[in-house]
């Protein structure tokens, strides 16, 4: 049986997709960043940490930004920002490290060939 | 003293029930029932309608590969399975015992995971939740039309399935000694800290909640219930809870399925 | 190669949200950069009914010529103020973003950008928080 994947990420481009048009991406990363502040269900343990720290966004190689990041952000992390799609197009791409050693990359095509 | 309390509460309970009984025979009454999407801030609600940005979609997402390359080998088609997300929970036959138990969505899909496997997944897995949240996000639009037995004897079991969960909804419980009726039907819209108490009806299910950062199941939900009138908590798919989620899903009838939700 | 990153981030992050509450990040500390706001916007809802996931939005414009370098994102009240930090290697003028915060209590959150002179700039907003987010898992 195909398994789940545990740590799926979404990319929604939203804009007039073509070139050297300013678009705004949507990343969605599944992901539970648990702070290890969390009481457990018997009351007593605490969830252990299972958080992001380092995120970096690219487009093709170039990278856009690179994010530190902990507790303070929620479960499920949401980033939105806007890129100027190069001229050649291209994919934007986005991969996490947590501290469990877990990492995970997706991108996804600036230009789509749907119209 | 004691009497008048008896008389209130069978009182409270007639009433529960002739409001039951009302919807079992589609008196129009969807004017004033309205979905905990009512009651959410604009902030989660925007959330919950943006398809780029809804958590929930993660796990629609993953349920969606995953019947393709499971399910679709028995249930080609997703979509003609989605009228069980507003039918459910039904009455099941117990295959070890003479009587039925409730079976609601969650436990249905792990049942048929279990049956194909050799694995016997947790109702609020992921894989379980995933298939749920594809499912119902196939039934949006569909109106809640719950399925009652035929047989004679299936649905005298079905009624007191359905009597107990309309007992459970008016009877207090817990230190703070709460009926559901007294807030969900007494005290809708009145505020508790900064939430709107809502109606409880079962409209959008799995639910993305925000305390507990993920998805979970209606189970899972009106276990948190119980902890929130500091009651005892029945284990997961209890009977109780499966009494209790038909009598909602009843009381239900006829509102509009909203798939996956967001909700505090 | 995946090992030493970890290995690295583990590290980094260890040493930058390790940190005390009551150092570089807290709000008086805050206060005394006297952070020029122009050109910082921030969106945060002023009430939020949970702390666990509360939407947040800034837009910071560089003063002419200048460009920003790093943006951190602070709530001083936090058991971690550091919420994130985000690092441009193409340096850039504009520079808009949203995400999903967590606030443990009332608290104003700060955005600080870096620009390439060394130069801060920066404002702060109010957040009011009814449940907090980092210690129930009811």
């Amino acid at each position: 049986m195909a398994t789940i994947n545990p740590f799926p990420i979404r990319i929604g481009i939203i804009g007039e997709s073509a070139p050297g048009k300013e678009v705004e991406v949507r990343i969605l990363i599944g992901h539970p960043m648990e702070t290890g502040f969390r009481i457990g269900i018997n009351g007593t343990d605490k969830i252990p940490k299972n958080i992001i720290e380092k995120m970096v966004v690219k487009i093709n190689q170039d990278i856009l930004f690179m994010a530190d990041v902990g507790t303070g952000i929620a479960a499920n992390p949401l980033l939105q920002f806007f890129v100027t799609i190069p001229a050649t197009g291209g994919v934007i791409s986005v991969e996490w490290f947590d501290d469990q050693g877990v990492s995970r990359k997706a991108e996804k095509e600036l230009i789509s060939l749907r119209s | 003293m004691h009497c008048i309390n008896r008389l209130i509460q069978v009182g409270v309970f007639v009433i529960a029930w002739l409001a039951v009984l009302g919807h079992a025979q589609n008196t129009p009454n969807s004017h004033v029932r309205q979905s905990g999407s009512a009651f959410l801030s604009s902030d989660l609600l925007n959330l919950q309608n943006d398809e780029f940005t809804n958590p929930a979609l993660l796990w629609v997402d993953q349920g969606e590969a995953l019947w393709f390359n499971n399910c679709a080998q028995c249930h080609p088609k997703a979509r003609a399975l989605a009228g069980a997300v507003v039918a459910y929970p039904v009455w099941k036959k117990s295959l070890d015992r003479a009587s039925g138990q409730l079976v609601n969505l969650e436990d249905q899909i792990a049942s048929c995971i279990s049956r194909n496997t050799r694995t016997q997944p947790n109702i609020e897995s992921n894989e379980v939740l995933s298939l749920s949240a594809y499912l119902s996000s196939l039934a949006k639009g569909l109106k809640v039309q719950v399925t009652q037995p035929s047989e004679t004897l299936a649905k005298q079991e079905w009624q007191a399935f359905l009597d107990r969960g309309a007992y459970l909804y008016t009877t207090r419980i817990g230190r703070m000694n709460l009926s559901c009726t007294q807030c969900h039907d007494g005290k809708v819209g009145v505020a508790l800290r900064a939430e709107l108490i809502s109606p409880g009806f079962l409209t959008g299910f799995p639910i993305y909640r925000q305390s507990w950062q993920t998805l979970g199941s209606t189970d899972r939900r009106l276990r948190a219930c119980y902890s929130g009138v500091q009651a005892s908590i029945p284990t997961p798919a209890h009977p109780d809870l499966r009494s209790l989620e038909l009598f909602l899903k009843i009381r239900s009838e006829g509102m509009t399925w909203e798939g996956p939700s967001i909700r505090r | 190669m995946k090992w030493s990153i970890g290995a690295f981030s583990m590290t980094w992050a260890g040493v930058l949200f390790a940190q005390n509450k009551n150092d570089a990040y807290s709000e008086l500390a805050l206060k005394s950069f006297k952070l020029n706001p122009e050109g910082v916007e921030l969106d945060l809802p002023s009430l939020v009914e949970t702390g666990n996931s509360i939407p947040f939005r800034f837009a910071i414009k560089a003063p002419s010529r200048q460009k920003i370098q790093r943006v951190d994102m602070v709530a001083p009240e936090n058991p971690n103020p550091l919420l994130m930090r985000l690092k441009m290697p193409s340096q850039t003028e504009h520079f808009r973003f949203a995400t999903r915060i967590r606030l443990a209590t009332s608290q104003d959150v700060w955005v600080i950008a870096t620009l390439d002179n060394g130069q801060k700039i920066g404002k702060s907003i109010p957040a009011v928080i009814t449940l907090s987010a980092c210690f129930d898992a009811s």
